[in-house]
Order: C-alpha cells, then structure tokens, then sequence
C-alpha cells in the first residue's frame, strides 16, 4: 500500500514515484471550482487505477500530476522533484524526460510515420533520449516488437493506422525511454472488448516495475482486475464549488 | 535543435506542402517583381551610359538635349533638321577638342538604322570595345553591328540594299548595293543594331533623290570621285537635306522636278507626306559626337557651340542629360517600388493569416507535443523556423524567377528599344530580396503569439 507519511518518504524516497500532500488546486471560474488532495502516494513498480465519472476531477488531477496546472498550495514530488520548486519552462522540459502519456484514440501526429510519433517522445527529451540502451531505431524496433507491432507499419502514417494499431503506438511512445511515471487518460474509450484486453495485457506487461510506476484514469469499472491497486477519484480528491 | 526535432519540422512543411507551396509561389513572385524592376533600371541605365562613355559632347541643331541625346545615341525619334559641315568644322576648330565624329542618319536597313560616319567613330566612340581597327577603304561599304548579323545573318563580304527611312514603306537604295566589309564585336551599345556606313554612302545613295524618291542614280565612277571631292559640290548642295518620303508612291519618278532646286533648309509639309525626315551627308549632319582632351573643358567648350553666331546649335553632355531622363523616370520609377513594396506586404498579409489558420487547425498537434514535453516558447521557435525556411525559399525562387524575367527583358528591351541590357543579376539586386526573411519573421509574429497564447491555455488537452 501506499505511504502516507511525506518524513517516511522523505528518508526512503526510492521507492516513491508520486507524492502529494495537503495539495489545494483552484479553478478561476466563474464559478471558481476548488480541489484538494490529503495525500497521495504512488510506488515505483505498481500499477494504479484511478475510477472516476466523468466530471470528477480526473483531468485536473493528471494536469496538476503532468505540471500543465501548478498547485496553490501543497506538496508535489514526481520521481523525486518538487514541481513547486521549478519555473514553468523547467517544467515543460521536466515532463518530457520523466513522464509518459497515452490519451484516448487521436493522440498521435496523423501525418508522421509510425517510427517517427514513436521517436518523437524523445525530440524534447534529450536526457530520455540518452537513456536508450542503443539507436533510436534500434529503441523503436524493439517496443513496436513488443506491442505486436508488425515492422512493416514504421513507415506508414500514423493516419492509415487502425484505432488498436493507434493506441498500441501511443504506448510505444509512453514507454520509450523508460520515463519514471505513465499517465493513461481513457485509454480504451475507443476500443472494443477484445481489443481493450489485449491493450491492458500489453501495458501492463510492457511498463518497467524495477524503475516505471502506472496510473491509468478510467470511468471504466470492468478495468480494476488488472491492476495493483485501485483507487476511486472520491477518495482521493475533495472537489466542490469555491466561495 | 536535434535531428528528431528537425524530422518534425520538415515532415510537418511536407504535409502541407499545397499551401505552402502556394504561398511560397506568391512570395516568390513578388519578390521577383521587385527584384527585376529594380534590375531592368540599373541594367537599362548602364546600357545607356555605357553607349555615351566616350563621347563628352553631342552638337545637333537647337533642340532639346533629351531628344538630340536619344537620337543621335539611341536611335529613338528624328532629328528635324541638320547642322551644317561649314558651321561644325568653325566652332569646332579649337585646340580643346580631340575628335569629332558626324553622323548622318534616317535610313534603314531591315529594321536596323543606318549610320552614316567616319571610320573614326570606331576609333573613339567605340574605344576599347575592339572595333578600333575597322576603317573604310572605298565609298560603298558597311561595318554591321554583331546583332545586326546575328539577326539578318550577314558575313563579311555579303551585299546589302539600304532603304530609304526608317519606317517598312520606304524606297530601297537598290541602284547602290552595299557591300559588308566588317561585323562589329559586340560593344553593348546601340551600335550593335546598327549598320555603319562612309558618310560619302549615305551621301551617294540620297545624290538624285527628292521627296523620298529616287529621281536620278550615280554612276560609280560618280560615287568614287565622291572620295575626294569632299569640299566642292555646289552643284548638288540642295539636294540631299530636304526630303521626305511619301508612301502613297511606289514607283520611282524618273521625270525631273520643278522644285529640283529649291532651298535646302526647309522641310515640305505637304499633305500625305507624314514621316519628314532630313537627312545627312557630306555638308550636313544630324549630329555630331565630340571628344575633348580634358573634360574640364567641356562645359566651356559647351559654351562656346551654344553661342555660335553662324548657326543655332547645341551642345548637350551625355551625363547630364541622361541624369536628366533619369530625374523624369524616377518619378515612374519611384512609385512602381512603391507598388512592389505593397504587393509583398499583401503576400506577407495573407502568409500571416495563413499562419493564424494553421495554427488553429493544428491546436491538437500542439497539444500532443506540448505532453511530450515542448515549451510553448519551443513551438513559437517551430513556428518561426517555418517562416523562415518559407520565406528564405520564396526569395530564392523569386531571384532564381528574377534572373528569368530579366533574360526576358534582355531580349524584349533590345528588339523594342534598341536598348543593350546585360541579363546579370548582382549581388545589390539580391540584397533586397533578403529583406524579405526579416519582414517574414515579423508577420509570423502575430501567429506565434497566438499560438502562444493558444497552446498555454490549452495544455495537454484540446477541448473540442
């Protein structure tokens, strides 16, 4: 289970990819809209769903956890950084080198090849790009081998992809250059049955647990057997029309 | 920038390729309009002061400098009356003058104007255009100007028939052929389309013509003796200054003419008679081109010729004059620029709002970059670097399409005007259309901030 204790983390950040705590978020409005979040610990190596409905905040949270919105107040550490510590530029950056994203269905650029949305997670990235064991090609084969993609769709455009081709792509970029976190928005919102299953069972299977933490947000309850833990947005964040 | 980042930008311009290229086409075109009207200025320039260099007086009867200057030189328009040998050789004789060189003119030889001189026009007006050695031996021979024979592909040797003015209706000269006996190197004068002959030629091919027609012809032993009866030919002084030609007669008339011996110094204005020209031979010129030892003398020397007594003259210096033509030109000059800045200023407008489009079409695009960790500020830099690879390539293109135009121009200038144009773009020619990468920039500044503004808002994700 998660720490709860920002001092224990603090002596054993290790194994801590994500911790918030006493985090408040506040939208401008009109009406100004409140959040906040007690505490939320996520461990390197475990898989995370967040459920929620639609409207509860799902999307704050992954663009406070992706550094798009900045706290109020609060603490928020990723891989060890406090966010609130760095300038928005750093942050860009911060999110290129240590966070990986799949969104739901038209999340690649439709007119770059496969290779090149796959690679394009490292253009930003220097630091993400050095992490690579070998070529970016080589980087590129290898994930598009993993994910069951066939060698022969690199060079197509990503428009000519089917939706399961697409989102396996998306995965491929998430996961090139072993990024500390992975954020999942709907991902299988456009998916049917058979094609959701196989996707879970790829991203599952292809994140790193020795140094890559998950969190997938879904409004989709049929999800939780694949995951380490599950979490319900309710209970993690306090959301509610401001003053 | 690395090499995946560069991978985007070019795959990024290729998707578009259809509106950029369009774009690009009409910045191009723009540019290369600028270029080339500045271009076809300075080149028509140069063609014209490099035809008067050696030449630092033009005397022709009172007139206007600009028309003396385009007639004598250029062979644009007529002279309306001459000056007399009598009066050249007294105002002229004066130690300050180097040379002179007549010119009779007014006739035509397929399009090409004939001129008629002395061999030491090739020795001075054309100095150092390696004409130099070219000199007449005996009266009926011609020196042709390298387009004429480009044109008419004449050689050495081949016998020409000259005609009488300079429209297409006028008699032939068919009584005296002319033989060729040199083709000019090229000078990039006028003098390339031209025809050179003695002036004793242009003086035995109008001997026995009046009106435009021809009443009587020289034997050749006439001719010859022309040579060397340079000073005395009172007997046919009045014949050869005062014709006009009148196309309503096609045929010669041999019948001799009352008028035969009237006075020489006016010109007929008779009903049908549209095309009044003088022309020039042994005792009058149309003009003369004069050299001076030192140029400090030219503005006394100037003086000296405007006030003659004998005869209304004038004397006008090529520079000056051409100056003159200039100051008019500009004007015309000055707000065709003016347009041109206006059309590029319209294309840089609608590049703009290309831009702005694009952009907001490509909101999702950003946002897929922006979470793979791009900085608003490194898609604004995406953006710029667009602009300017379009607008660096659009001026290219418009100077690679400038370089075109004026080839173009080259030709059409020289068999419209008579004007000898280089078709050579230079690096000053150039310069302006860099301007273009700078002015390119700075309207993508609208979009940028836009985009800027768009991408910080929107974040990771597109609402739509």
């Amino acid at each position: 289970m998660p720490y709860n204790n920002y001092a224990k983390f603090m002596e054993q950040r290790d194994p801590m990819s994500v911790v918030i705590e006493n985090l408040s978020f506040s939208y401008d409005g009109p009406p100004p809209v409140d959040f906040a979040i007690a505490d939320l610990c996520l461990e390197v190596g475990q898989s995370y769903l967040l459920l929620g409905p639609s409207g509860s905040g799902k999307s704050t949270l992954l663009n406070l956890l992706a550094g798009v919105l900045r706290p109020k107040t609060g603490r928020l550490h990723i891989a060890g950084q406090d966010l609130s510590a760095i300038s928005a530029a750093k942050m860009d950056r911060f999110r290129g080198e240590h966070i990986g994203f799949v969104f739901q269905t038209l999340n690649l650029i439709p007119w770059l090849s496969t290779r090149d949305n796959i690679a394009l997670a490292l253009a930003f990235a220097p630091q993400r790009r050095q992490r690579l064991n070998g070529s970016v090609n080589g980087a590129v084969d290898d994930l598009m081998q993993r994910l069951n993609l066939d060698a022969s769709l690199a060079a197509k455009p990503a428009a000519e992809l089917s939706v399961g081709q697409q989102q396996r792509v998306a995965v491929a970029r998430a996961l090139i250059g072993a990024p500390d976190l992975i954020l999942a928005d709907e991902p299988s919102s456009a998916l049917d049955d058979a094609n959701t299953q196989q996707f879970f069972e790829l991203l599952l299977n292809g994140f790193d647990r020795s140094r890559q933490t998950l969190l997938v947000v879904s409004h989709d309850t049929r999800l939780t057997a694949h995951f380490d833990h599950v979490l319900s947005v309710s209970d993690v964040m306090q959301s509610g029309v401001g003053q | 920038m690395n090499r995946l980042i560069l991978t985007l930008l070019g795959r990024s311009l290729a998707n578009r390729r259809f509106s950029l290229g369009l774009i690009v086409i009409a910045l191009a075109a723009a540019v290369a309009l600028y270029v080339s009207v500045q271009n076809i200025q300075r080149m028509t320039r140069a063609s014209f002061e490099n035809s008067v260099q050696n030449v630092d007086l033009v005397v022709a009867a009172r007139g206007s400098d600009i028309q003396i200057l385009l007639n004598a030189v250029f062979g644009i328009g007529e002279s309306t009356s001459l000056v007399a040998a009598d009066s050249v050789a007294t105002v002229l004789e004066t130690p300050q003058v180097d040379w002179h060189v007549p010119l009779s003119l007014g006739d035509s030889h397929r399009g090409f104007r004939v001129i008629g001189s002395h061999s030491e026009l090739f020795q001075h007006v054309l100095a150092g255009s390696g004409n130099e050695d070219i000199a007449f031996t005996s009266v009926l021979q011609a020196a042709i100007g390298a387009d004429v024979a480009a044109a008419l592909g004449y050689q050495r040797g081949d016998e020409i028939v000259l005609q009488h003015g300079v429209g297409d209706y006028g008699a032939a000269h068919d009584d005296l052929p002319i033989s060729i006996i040199a083709v000019l190197q090229r000078t990039g004068t006028p003098f390339d389309r031209a025809i050179m002959i003695p002036l004793e030629a242009s003086e035995a091919i109008h001997r026995g013509w009046r009106g435009g027609q021809r009443l009587m012809a020289l034997k050749p032993e006439q001719v010859e003796k022309l040579l060397t009866h340079h000073d005395a030919h009172d007997e046919h002084h009045d014949e050869h200054h005062d014709e006009h030609h009148d196309e309503n007669h096609d045929e010669p008339h041999d019948e001799p003419h009352d008028e035969h011996h009237e006075a020489h110094e006016d010109e007929h204005h008779d009903e049908g008679a549209h095309d009044d020209h003088a022309h020039g031979g042994l005792e009058a010129f149309d003009a003369v081109l004069v050299g001076v030892h030192d140029r400090r003398d030219v503005i006394r020397l100037q003086r000296r010729i405007a006030d003659y007594k004998g005869e209304s003259l004038s004397a006008i210096i090529p520079g000056v004059t051409l100056s003159r033509i200039w100051q008019v030109i500009g004007v015309a000059d000055r707000g065709f620029q003016s347009i041109n800045l206006l059309i590029v200023g319209l294309v840089l407008l609608s590049m703009m709002a290309m831009t702005v489009l694009s952009a907001d079409n490509r909101r999702r695009e950003m946002a897929i970059l922006r979470a793979l960790g791009a900085a608003p500020r490194s898609l604004v830099w995406l953006l710029m670097a667009e602009a300017f690879l379009l607008s660096v390539s659009a001026a290219v293109l418009g100077v690679v399409m400038a370089v075109g135009l004026s080839m173009a121009a080259e030709g059409w200038l020289a068999a419209h005007m008579g004007l000898q144009v280089e078709a050579s773009v230079y690096l000053a020619d150039i310069l302006p259309a860099l301007y273009l990468v700078p002015a390119a920039l700075l309207a993508n500044l609208v979009p940028a901030v836009r985009l800027y503004r768009n991408t910080v808002s929107d974040g990771m994700m597109v609402k739509r």
